[in-house]
């Protein structure tokens, strides 16, 4: 066994002699170790390092866009504080108009003040199901000209009074502050002569996910 | 002359291998440049917003009844 592999060496060096005597095949020889020389580097020592490398340029990369986006971030939520500053005694006319909770009890004065502004005489104010907490109506969908995922206090008025006196009352209701639109009318006349009227209407409230 | 083709073949082979390495390498080199993972939420606080309040609206309510 020990004499097999001698002999097996003696053998190998003799060819490599007799290779390195014929300059084509030592150049063969010498081109077939320098590739798999660079193949077996190139697996194991340059695969490893450049991908290492390329990982951590590619992170560096990304936190500069990282870093410059979070820098225009600021720069926009900075001027956006300085508009709130500027603007910050008017922000209540928002509260006043969607306000978070369905504040009904004011809603109703409003609407009866203004019901008495016009002079209209009002004989019945109904109001939906008034939105207390665990009872609130669902949002407003699209289709309706109050502000999208809003809720709604819906409202009839019903009442005696003349024809131009309901036009003020209705022109008094669309331009309130507190979003309000009429979305019924009904007009009709009395025994006595006079005319009467049944409106009805949508209020809108809860701000709280609504962009204006 | 046997010889000399059974060489020429073992470095086509070699050198092909090598190209289909170096291939191989370059493509994970650039996938590791590209798929960097970003810290989850980050992507959250980048969205990017208008600073501008449109203040027409508060005018609008401005000159409406309270």
């Amino acid at each position: 066994m020990a004499l097999d592999y001698k002999n097996s060496l003696n053998r190998y060096r003799r060819y490599l002699q007799t290779v390195q005597a014929r300059p084509l095949w030592s150049a063969s020889l010498w081109t077939v170790f320098s590739l798999a020389l660079m193949i077996i580097l190139l697996v194991f020592a340059f695969r490893p390092t450049l991908v290492t490398i390329s990982t951590l340029v590619g992170k560096i990369q990304s936190y500069k866009e990282i870093d410059a986006k979070l820098d225009q971030k600021i720069m926009a939520v900075q001027r956006a504080s300085e508009e709130l500053q500027k603007n910050e005694n008017r922000l209540s006319l928002i509260e006043e108009a969607l306000p978070e909770t369905a504040q009904w009890e004011g809603w109703s004065k409003t609407i009866l003040g203004k019901a008495s502004e016009s002079g209209v005489t009002i004989n019945l104010l109904t109001v939906e199901k008034i939105p207390l907490p665990g009872n609130v109506p669902p949002p407003v969908k699209k289709d309706l000209l109050l502000p999208e995922n809003s809720q709604r206090l819906v409202f009839t008025l019903k009442g005696t009074a003349q024809y131009d006196q309901i036009r003020l009352l209705i022109t008094k209701l669309e331009s309130l502050r507190r979003v309000t639109m009429v979305t019924n009318l009904t007009i009709g006349k009395t025994k006595e002569g006079g005319l009467y009227f049944e409106l009805e209407g949508q209020s809108a409230f809860g701000w709280k996910e609504i962009n204006i | 002359m046997k010889k000399s083709n059974l060489g020429k073949e073992l470095v086509l082979l070699l050198a092909t291998t090598l190209l289909t390495m170096a291939s191989w390498v370059g493509f994970e080199i650039y996938r590791a440049y590209t798929n960097t993972d970003l810290p989850p939420g980050v992507e959250q606080h980048l969205e990017s917003f208008d600073p501008i309040l449109k203040t027409e609206v508060l005018s609008t309510l401005e000159q409406m009844t309270p």
